[in-house]
């Protein structure tokens, strides 16, 4: 079957449904078998000023990243749809309404604005939903019959998925859901039945793999619940909230609790409380929040008490771009707080992977006595990926403490100095394995000792168990032939995605070009990034944030100046900049 | 300077359809007791839980006036009652249409229309009501006061509909004038605009928008170093009640213990509504939110609100007070008070917020929503003025309802059980009881019964 790879773009004002209608359709697209890769855009404001856009690119092979043109806009409100008009392929679809409602402002109607070569579908959103319905709330719905119908799609996949997100709010709702959709469907029907593009045909596979849709943030709370998290605490925080809803309504139901905390300092506070009593404990936040814990979060290291934090970036500094992307947290993940203070760092690259990296993180926290950062950010936390139902393995799901050796005699010594750096671990209560627990600099015992020596060798032991987590943690992955690449291209976190769509797309023309994802951040393989690196003519960088924080961090493993791709927009960095670059890097 | 006019107001709570004012109205004008020849009326459909009212409300800007095509009625600019003019009018009864009050009635009898003059200021309606249904006052005593202050943030906030915190940021600052500094945190104050948005600022003074954990000391260090150089700047915050009394609370207490001169203002709607409607520490028990959800395992909150005003009295602040908007005289005489407190020290204001988005309510019932909270004593309106050391209830609930006309009205409390039901208003009666501890003037009597 031909390659189908498009995107549809949903735009309104927020209150037309656009996120609704956005959500609407990716399930549905789901349903009919194509890989989904969504992202909705909205305001940090309250309402009124707000542009709602939601992304979706769908295909019939694994999608790694947003495209940068749209194939497909549906226009909820063309005053507000305008601004996207830049980014319309050639010859692409515009749905949109053609009676709109009196709110939209005059002389925005998107015929007038478009190209010529726009193929324009206008069907009345409003009038039908309200004849059909009585009310023009489901014109969002009557937009997507009209979708359905012109690209060839069958009514009854998007019917399930109205069926099966608003039969909850009861039948009226979903009766008046379902005739919204099909006025916008039969209406198009008739009105463009010689024009209908009918290029959405679902894919006839042999087995499908049933698949979910799923964000990156759901992932990341499923994945905690798997692990068996018992107490969630956490403090309200853009993008990161999503985690503690969430787990608000799944932990009680599975014998744990969450705690709204008063704020990120009494989260973290109380995630090192738990684990230090022996019981796993996690929370999320952003950039702010994160900020807030970062002198605590070097008690735990200190202290040896496991942890596990989820940092969801934002832009930033402080309050920043509550609703918008960034992967500026880098450098407060891996070097905050006071003290030499090493800790562990990995950030997942899309959404299976944040299920997988939350999992692993408890028995990182554990094995290690460490608190561990999980970084990702809006971009991944808020986009939406159909994906098999991820599922942990017995073998990651194991309780990852290291315990003391119940009959050993003597005293304890609760930080003993080993080869490994790691002190096998009691937990409060256990008999006879008494021990203190204390942020000040301390000997074997955990007794204060503030000896010139001491703090020395002590110092070396936390540095030495962490550099030993590299045994435990994934190592870079290559995408390439291997052999010597002219052009390497290193990326980290949910920009990994459009970066390996670009080397991919070099490859693809027989070009020396490969991919590198460092999915662990600190301790990081630097004997791999460096033979990486000697393989590599240049290495390219590309991240979300001004400075190249990961530059910054891996950049003085090349022999020479890597070439940073830094963009501060809040928005995904498109794969078409980062392969121009490649172009750019090969030329010269 | 705007102008207030006497008219007469209906408590429709209070009435009890006896008719006296009807007959009161009829002998007064002519002397006898037909019902006809009334200008007040009261009816009521079956459905219907109140009396409602006809009556002439002698408008402001009476569209009677403006609809009458004879020029037979006109607005008395000094008296304010609108006057009717016999020997101009055609009888065309028009204003009967206009007037959407009922106020101005064809009377059968006289084959002429008929309306209310409020009897020269002594209306016999008012005299003859038992139930005290009726009250003569006059109208817009704040807009005589207060009407040509400026409004210091721009037309078109991007609230939701309904929103209490607009209605707080517009009179407050009003008030307290262009000379101040405004700290806002992260929240729904900044959300709707204040702060700004796309660029543009929508406040008329300068804003500082902190962080959550850090509005008042901020504030704190404006204020000193104005101080030094000697120039007089009110400095004002207003902040959610995560900003105030989760982790804001920190630097709210700090500052208040030194005594860090500002108006503080507590805007509390129960949550983190901006955020999509998270518990706070002034959550009430029982209430529904995205992280206290209502499942089997759980019904709401599970522990009580927070008494974040009366923790503000215990910090000796200058001047502490409780405020809702229904109450506004009592809401403007209180930032009177602040201002004047925080020359002095802090001046905390906490006002109760009702949100119809993230409590799930109508809009339109904003202020019923905040009046019922005061009327059950479920928010009690009070001040405490350092100097006098006892807290005095500025508004006195002389029969309170029971809570659960106001739980009932509003859907974060529909799951509520009878148990909960029964809890809360236990809760309410006891949290006043020890309000009402700080009210007597015994500061000192335990000291001296000891010496």
């Amino acid at each position: 079957m031909p390659k189908v790879d498009i995107t549809i773009e949903v735009c309104g004002m927020s209150g037309d449904g656009t996120i609704a209608a956005g959500g609407l359709l990716n399930a549905a697209m789901s349903e009919a078998g194509f890989s989904v890769l969504a992202f909705d855009s909205y305001p940090a404001e309250i309402r009124g000023f707000g542009r709602c856009v939601t992304r979706s690119r769908i295909g019939n092979e694994e999608m790694l990243a947003l495209a940068e043109k749209t194939h497909v806009l549906i226009s909820l409100d063309d005053e507000q749809s305008r601004s996207r008009i830049p980014f319309l392929e050639k010859g692409a679809a515009v749905i949109f309404d053609n009676k709109p409602p009196s709110y939209v402002g005059e002389g925005h109607a998107i015929p007038a604005h478009v190209e010529p070569d726009i193929n324009l579908f206008g069907i009345p959103f409003s009038d039908l939903a309200a004849e059909a319905s009585g009310s023009t709330r489901g014109r969002n719905l009557t937009a997507l019959g009209g979708f359905a119908v012109i690209f060839g799609l069958p009514p009854e996949i998007f019917r399930h998925v109205i069926q099966k997100k608003f039969a909850p709010k009861g039948e009226k709702v979903l009766q008046a859901n379902l005739m919204s959709f099909d006025a916008g469907y039969n209406f198009a029907m008739t009105a463009f039945e010689d024009r209908l593009l009918k290029i959405l045909t679902p894919p006839e596979t042999e087995e499908k793999t049933e698949k979910l849709l799923l964000s990156g943030n759901v992932a990341i709370a499923q994945g905690a619940l798997d692990a068996n998290l018992k107490l969630y605490f956490g403090y309200p925080i853009t993008p990161a909230t999503p985690i503690l809803e969430y787990l608000a309504k799944a932990l009680p139901e599975k014998g744990g609790k969450v705690l709204q905390m008063e704020d990120e300092i009494s989260s973290i506070g109380a995630v090192l409380g738990c684990y230090y009593a022996g019981q796993r404990a996690m929370t999320a936040t952003s950039g702010p929040g994160f900020a807030l814990m970062t002198e605590l979060i070097t008690h735990g290291i200190m202290a040896e008490i496991p942890a596990v934090i989820i940092d969801a970036q934002r832009g930033g500094p402080a309050t920043g771009l509550p609703t918008k992307t960034e992967q500026s947290d880098l450098h407060a993940a891996v070097f905050g707080g006071p003290g030499d203070s090493p800790r562990i760092v990995i950030a997942p690259t899309n959404v299976t992977e944040c299920y997988e990296y939350t999992v692993k993180s408890f028995q990182l926290a554990e094995k290690y006595q460490t608190p561990v950062i999980v970084l990702t950010d809006f971009f991944l936390d808020n986009r939406v990926e159909n994906v098999p139902m991820p599922q942990a393995s017995k073998e990651a799901l194991k309780d990852g403490n290291i315990y003391p050796d119940p009959s050993a005699k003597g005293p304890y010594n609760r930080f003993e100095l080993t080869e490994s750096g790691i002190s096998p671990r009691a937990v409060p209560g256990m008999e006879d394995f008494m021990f203190t627990t204390t942020g000040l600099e301390h000997s074997e015992s955990g007794g204060p000792n503030y000896t010139p020596e001491n703090h020395m060798q002590f110092s070396e032991k936390r540095h030495r168990k962490i550099q030993g987590a590299l045994e435990d943690l994934s190592i870079p992955k290559e995408f390439s032939k291997g052999g010597s690449l002219d052009v390497g291209v290193i990326s980290w976190g949910s920009t990994f995605g459009s970066a390996l769509e670009a080397v991919q797309k070099e490859q693809e023309k027989g070009l020396k070009v490969g991919a590198l994802k460092i999915t662990s951040l600190f301790p990081f393989h630097d004997e791999i990034i460096r033979g990486f690196m000697e393989r590599c003519g240049e290495v390219l960088i590309p991240e979300l944030n001004f400075q190249g924080q990961l530059a910054n961090l891996i950049g003085h493993l090349h022999r020479k100046d890597v070439v940073r791709i830094n963009q501060a927009t809040g928005k995904p960095i498109p794969a078409s900049i980062i392969l121009e670059k490649i172009e750019e890097v090969l030329k010269a | 300077m705007g102008k207030g006019y006497p008219t007469i107001a209906f408590y429709p709570e209070k009435c009890n359809g006896c008719n006296d004012c009807v007959e009161a109205c009829a002998q007064i004008k002519t002397e006898t007791s037909e019902p006809v020849h009334s200008r007040i009326s009261v009816a009521k459909d079956p459905d219907d839980e109140f009396y409602g009212l006809s009556l002439c409300r002698q408008c402001g800007d009476p569209r009677c006036v403006m609809d009458c095509p004879a020029r037979a009625l006109t607005k008395n600019e000094d008296t304010g009652v609108v006057h009717w003019d016999e020997t101009k009018c055609v009888n065309c009864q028009i204003c009967t249409l206009a007037c959407p009050y009922a106020g101005i009635t064809y009377n059968r009898i006289t084959d002429q229309v008929m309306k209310c003059d409020l009897c020269n200021g002594d209306p016999a309606c008012v005299k003859a009501c038992a139930p005290m249904a009726l009250e003569y006052k006059i109208g817009a005593e704040i807009y005589n006061t207060w009407g040509d202050l400026e409004d210091l943030f721009v037309p078109g906030v991007g609230a939701c509909l309904g929103c209490n915190s607009e209605l707080i940021m517009r009179h407050t600052l009003r008030r307290i004038g262009p000379n101040t500094v405004v700290a806002t945190p992260p929240g729904c104050i900044p959300g709707v605009g204040s702060v700004g948005v796309n660029g543009i600022t929508s406040t008329k003074t300068p804003v500082f928008h902190p962080l959550l954990t850090n509005t008042a000391s901020m504030l704190a260090g404006v204020k000193r170093y104005y101080n030094r150089i000697g120039r007089d700047v009110t400095m004002l915050a207003l902040a959610g009640d995560g900003g105030a009394a989760d982790v804001g609370f920190q630097s709210l207490s700090g500052a208040a213990e030194r005594g860090e001169q500002m108006i503080f203002v507590c805007v509390d709607n129960e949550g983190y509504m901006n955020t999509g409607v998270q518990r706070s520490s002034t959550t009430p028990y029982g209430a529904w939110t995205t992280t206290t959800p209502v499942g089997e395992a759980l019904q709401g909150k599970t522990r009580d609100a927070k008494p974040l005003p009366l923790l503000m009295v215990l910090h000796s602040c200058e001047y502490v007070a409780t405020a809702a908007l229904p109450f506004m005289e009592d809401f403007y005489m209180k930032l009177d008070k602040a201002i004047e407190a925080s020359k002095r020290g802090m001046a905390f204001i906490h006002i109760f917020s009702p949100c119809p988005t993230g409590w799930r309510f109508d809009p339109s019932q904003l202020i019923e929503v905040a009046r019922k909270g005061v009327e059950t004593n479920m928010v009690p309106l009070w001040e405490y003025e350092n100097d006098l050391g006892r807290i005095n209830i500025t508004h006195v609930v002389n029969e309170p309802l029971p809570v659960v006309t106001y739980l009932k009205s509003i859907g974060k409390y529909r799951h509520l059980s009878d148990e909960q039901l029964v809890y809360i208003q236990r809760k309410t009666d006891e949290r006043f009881e020890l309000l009402k501890k700080f009210t007597k003037e015994s500061k000192l009597e335990g000291l001296s019964d000891a010496a």
